[in-house]
Formats: structure tokens, sequence, C-alpha cells
């Protein structure tokens, strides 16, 4: 809740150019490690080594197997508590910004809205629950 | 040395430019290739930590005290066959492991590492250098240093931003391999990940809500004690958000965890079940490649950890540095000024040399010790977990916590006689409501957490066809 003092960071034009430059070397050194590293060791492949892992026993039927349908709904779930967080991350700025704080009543008008929203949140995170989209044993 | 900075400038508009380029690079190689020196002993600690609480001596042949074996594991990773199995996806197969890698360093550009240099200290940096004041300095182009690869304003959501690409990375690795085991891993990793997010996400929000700001040297700056004008302050950790958010701090640690695949929470390469997870099919240096951004990543939610909720690089007690330099300066007989600027300079390297690693070591080793006590969770117990216990907490405290932060807004607009007279207050409100809302967590998990664990063992032993009146065991205090 300090005021946020005006150009305390780095510019918009400067901060990324570090960035970038973190990149182009993280880049180099994963592709290169990728590519390098055939070159170093033996190599002897044979038709038993090139086959997938399973524990020794030859390989079973195909690797893409289907999946459990559920991993699907959580990645749904995620979705929508990903993006109201996005909207509480910019109400927490909008509450605690210094500018706003000055106009009466704003703090607690905008806790009340919040507080309401993430009623609605916890209202709909029971009804999966209630709904069993959260059961992974059954 | 400003001859150089002209001359690089011509090529790139300007030797402002280029300053922040070569700065840029000092900065990369200090922090990059500090921590890729660091990870081998990483994982020699891991491995004498494990073998110490298993009442085993670990590993001491390379070298004196088995200082060897780290580096030496990364030799012999570099030496060994690679093998692409056949009926991969080779693009993908060969992709996945430069997007593990990717986020892990570029993320580290957001760590800061130890405090901004500016003003008259910039200026005498700058002089030190030979450097254009119209440049570099306090009314220059460039009039602020931070010990942090780059500063953005968005810090921290950047931060998330970058992390979350690695699921990818993770998935893709695991899809690609065309192996059972590798495709559930990475299956596994991604649900894991992307349901501990939310979690973290909330106990992030709670940081920032209490800074009031996504900057992380802004937050660090909101857990900065007063100094009012006292040389040193001896209770500057209780402006910490540890203190005033707790359940939050809490909620960060075990989202963490998860979100680095490590034990409890190391289901997507749960050895037992799936041999390796999603990195089964990966052999030399490209498995090295996936081991190597678990301990960068590791590191990375280790010094986000500190910095939002352990004040960063601020040491637990604060002191004025001038002041200090001033009083050192004074002690020698013939007034010497060189001890002024070293006492600076040993203020500025207090953070990033000292306190920051401890910080970061001190999460390592949470991360060493849980591997080495703890046991897996099964795959429901993780969810339920995730989505059932921790997810409503995350909710309730974010609520408590945006009380703390109104109660602070309310106490600040009203107060008679500023900041400074009222600095108990607001202090002690922030305190007290930090205590309330750990006593509410511990109450709920008493009486509530509890009760449903062990109505779930008792139906899960009678799923099992044990006696109804059979004693269920592991019954928590």
């Amino acid at each position: 809740m300090n005021a946020i003092p005006v150009l305390a960071y780095t510019p918009l034009d400067q901060a990324y150019v570090p960035v970038l430059v973190m990149l182009v070397i993280a880049l180099a050194f994963g592709l290169g490690t990728m590519i390098v590293s055939p070159f170093f060791g033996k190599n002897k492949p044979n038709a038993a080594k090139m086959e997938p892992y399973e524990c020794g026993i030859p390989t079973v039927g195909t690797s893409r197997i289907q999946v459990f349908v559920r991993f699907y709904l959580v990645a749904l779930l995620f979705l929508l508590f990903d993006m109201e967080i996005v909207y509480i991350v910019v109400w927490a700025l909008a509450m605690t910004n210094p500018a706003n704080a000055q106009v009466p009543g704003f703090v607690w008008f905008s806790m009340l809205v919040m507080f309401a929203y993430t009623a609605i949140l916890l209202v709909g995170l029971i009804y999966e629950w209630k709904k069993g989209v959260l059961n992974w044993n059954k | 040395m400003q001859f150089l900075f002209d001359f690089l400038g011509q090529f790139i508009g300007g030797p402002a430019n280029a300053f922040m380029v070569v700065v840029a690079l000092i900065k990369i190689a200090l922090i990059l290739g500090g921590i890729l020196q660091v990870v081998p002993f990483i994982i020699l600690f891991e491995r004498k930590i494990i073998s110490w609480v298993q009442d085993r001596p670990g590993p001491n042949r390379a070298g004196p005290w088995g200082v060897l074996h780290g580096i030496l594991d990364g030799a012999k990773l570099f030496f060994k066959e690679t093998i692409t199995p056949s009926g991969v996806d080779k693009s993908l197969y060969l992709l996945a492991p430069v997007i593990v890698v990717i986020p892990a360093f570029v993320a580290l550009c957001l760590v800061p590492v130890g405090p901004i240099i500016e003003g008259s200290h910039l200026a005498a940096l700058a002089n030190f250098f030979g450097l254009d004041p119209a440049m570099v300095g306090p009314s220059g182009q460039i009039n602020r240093i931070a010990f942090a690869i780059t500063n953005p304003n968005v810090g921290i959501l950047y931060v998330l931003a970058i992390t979350s690409v690695g699921v990818y990375g993770i998935t893709l690795a695991g899809w690609a391999s065309n192996n059972k085991w590798s495709l559930l891993g990475g299956i596994r990793a991604s649900a894991q990940m992307i349901s501990y997010e939310i979690t973290l996400s909330l106990a992030i929000i709670s940081a920032i809500l209490l800074s009031g700001s996504l900057n992380l040297y802004d937050i660090i700056g909101s857990q900065t004690a007063p100094m009012n004008g006292a040389s040193v302050n001896p209770l500057a950790f209780l402006h910490w958000h540890v203190f005033a958010a707790p359940v939050a701090f809490l909620l960060f640690i075990v989202a963490m965890f998860a979100e680095t695949n490590r034990v409890p929470f190391d289901l997507a390469e749960a050895e037992p079940e799936l041999t390796g997870g999603f990195h089964t099919e990966y052999s030399s240096m490209r498995f090295a490649l996936f081991f190597l951004a678990e301990y960068v990543n590791m590191i990375i939610v280790s010094a986000m950890c500190s910095t939002l909720f352990l004040g960063g690089y601020l040491g637990p007690v604060m002191l004025d540095w001038d002041q200090w330099a001033q009083w050192a300066s004074n002690l020698v007989p013939p007034q010497t000024a060189g001890l002024y600027p070293l006492v600076v300079i040993a203020g500025y390297l207090a953070g990033p040399a000292v306190i920051f690693p401890a910080k970061i070591a001190f999460f390592l080793f949470l991360f060493i010790f849980a591997r080495a006590t703890l046991p897996r969770f099964r795959y429901d117990q993780l969810m339920n977990l995730g989505w059932k216990q921790l997810l409503p907490i995350g909710l309730v405290n974010f609520v408590l916590v945006a009380i703390t932060v109104g109660i602070d807004l309310a106490i600040r607009a009203g107060m008679d006689g500023g900041l400074e007279a009222n600095k108990h207050m607001l202090l002690t409100s922030k305190l007290t409501l930090g205590a309330v809302t750990l006593a509410l967590l511990l109450i709920y998990d008493r009486f509530v957490l509890t009760r449903n664990r062990q109505k779930m063992l008792a139906s899960e032993y009678r799923g099992l066809g044990a006696r109804r009146d059979y004693p269920t065991p592991f019954v928590a205090s």
C-alpha cells in the first residue's frame, strides 16, 4: 500500500530487452543440447532398444490410449477459475490504488462487490462438488 | 569506459541502449551462471540429506565428502547414449525439453536478487567507471539499476504467466514419447499443475493486496520497516507479509510443491507406478534438461516465496547502511573516506550474497526434507486436496486478507498525526488479523477436515471388506 512512485520500474520499452536476450540464450542452450546430445557417447541402436519401454516385456498395443474424461473436466474448471482470478487481480490493484482510496466509501463498496463475487464463486464450486465433478474415485 | 558504450551505441541506437544490453548480459552471466553452478551441489545435498535421514553416509566416493558427485553425474549424462525410440513424434519429442527449459530460464530474469542502486550511490558508481552522467546517473537516461535482470511493472503476473508455459512442455513430452507411462505422467502433470495454479494465484493475490502492486520491488518495498532516523530496527521482520497473511504463505508452500512436481506431489514421475513418468523415453542430455529445469524451477518458486512473503533480500533486522558507513569511517583515526564506500557496498551486497541465498536455501531444504520424509499422494487424494480443501481455504483466506487491507486503508485514510504517529496501530491490526486467520484455519482443520478425513478412511476400509467395528488407523490428532 505504499504510494506507487511514478516510473519506479524499468520503462516498458527497456524492461523486455533483457528478457529477449535471456530467451535467445535459453533457446540456444535448449536446442543446442538437444542437437549436440547424439554426437557424444556411443550410439548402437537395436530393435529392442528402440521399442517403447514397458518394463522389459514386448510392447502391447498402441501408446495413444484413451485417458480418463475427468482430466478434461479439470481443464475446463481451471479455465473458469483462472479467468476469475484475473478479475480478482485487477480488482486488487484498483482497491489498493491510493488515488481511488481518496474517493469516500470506495474501499468498502469495492470490497462488498468482491465479496458478492467470491460468494458466487464458492456457490459454483459447491455445486460442482455436489454434482460429483470433483470425485475422482467414482 | 564511456568510449566502449559510445562505440557499441552506434549500432543499436545510442550508448544508453548499449549500456542496457551490456548490463543485462553481465547480470545474466552472474545469475544464470551462478545457478547452473549451484544445481549440482543442490543435487549432492539432496542425496546427502536423504541419506542422513535414512541413517547412511550417502555419496562419498568422488572427492572429499563426495563433493564431486553432482558434477560427475552431469558429466556422466553427457557421455551417455542418446536413444530416440521408434514411433515418437520426432519434432514434438525434440521440442518438449526446450519448452520446459525456456520458461525456467526466462522466469529467472524477474527474480529480485538485491536492492536497486539509485541516487547518489548510482552517481558514485557511474563516476567510478567513468560513465557519462547524462547516460547513467540520478538525472540521466538510466537512473536506476536493479539487482534483477529486468524489473517490469507487471512483475509477479509475468512470472506466473511464464512459469505456466512449462506445463505444455511436460504434457507434450508425455504425448510425443509414444509410451503409455509417459502419456499417463504427462496427463497427470498437466491436470495437477493447473489445479494447484489456482491455489498458487490466490496466495499470490494476498501478497498483491497487501502491497498494492504487481511489481516485485514494490512488493518487497511494502515489507520494508520504517527507520525513523534510527540506525537499526531489530523488529523489521514483523513487516513481512508472512505475518499478515500466514495462511496464504502456507497455501503458497503447498502449491509450490505441486507446481514443481516434487514429493509428495510427484505423481507425474512416480517411479513405482510409471517408471519415470513423462521423461521415461528421454536419455542422456535430453533427460538432463528436464532435471535441470526442475531444479531451476525449485529455485524460482523458492525465490518467489521469499519475495512475496519473507521480504526477499531484506534481512530480519534493518540497518541504515549510510549511518553505519559514517560511523565506520569515523572509527579509523585518520578519518579515512575509504571505509565509507566499503560499508555502503557491503550494505548493497548483504541481500544478494547472504540473506536471499539463505532464504532460498531454507526452502530448498524444505523440498528435500519433504522428499525424505513424506509418502506420495494417491491421485484422487491429490485432486481432493487441491479442489475440495485448498481452493475453498484460498477463497476464504482471500476475503480475510481483503478485510485486513481494507481496515489498513481505513486507518490510513482516517488517521490524524500522519503515518508516523499511527505506525504501531497499522502493524498491530495487520498482525492481529493474520493471527486470527491462522487460528481460523487451525479450527477448521481440527473440527471439519479431520472429521471428514476419518469418515473417508472409515468408508474406504468398509469398502475393502473390513468389519464395521474395525478400528480405523491413522486417526489424525
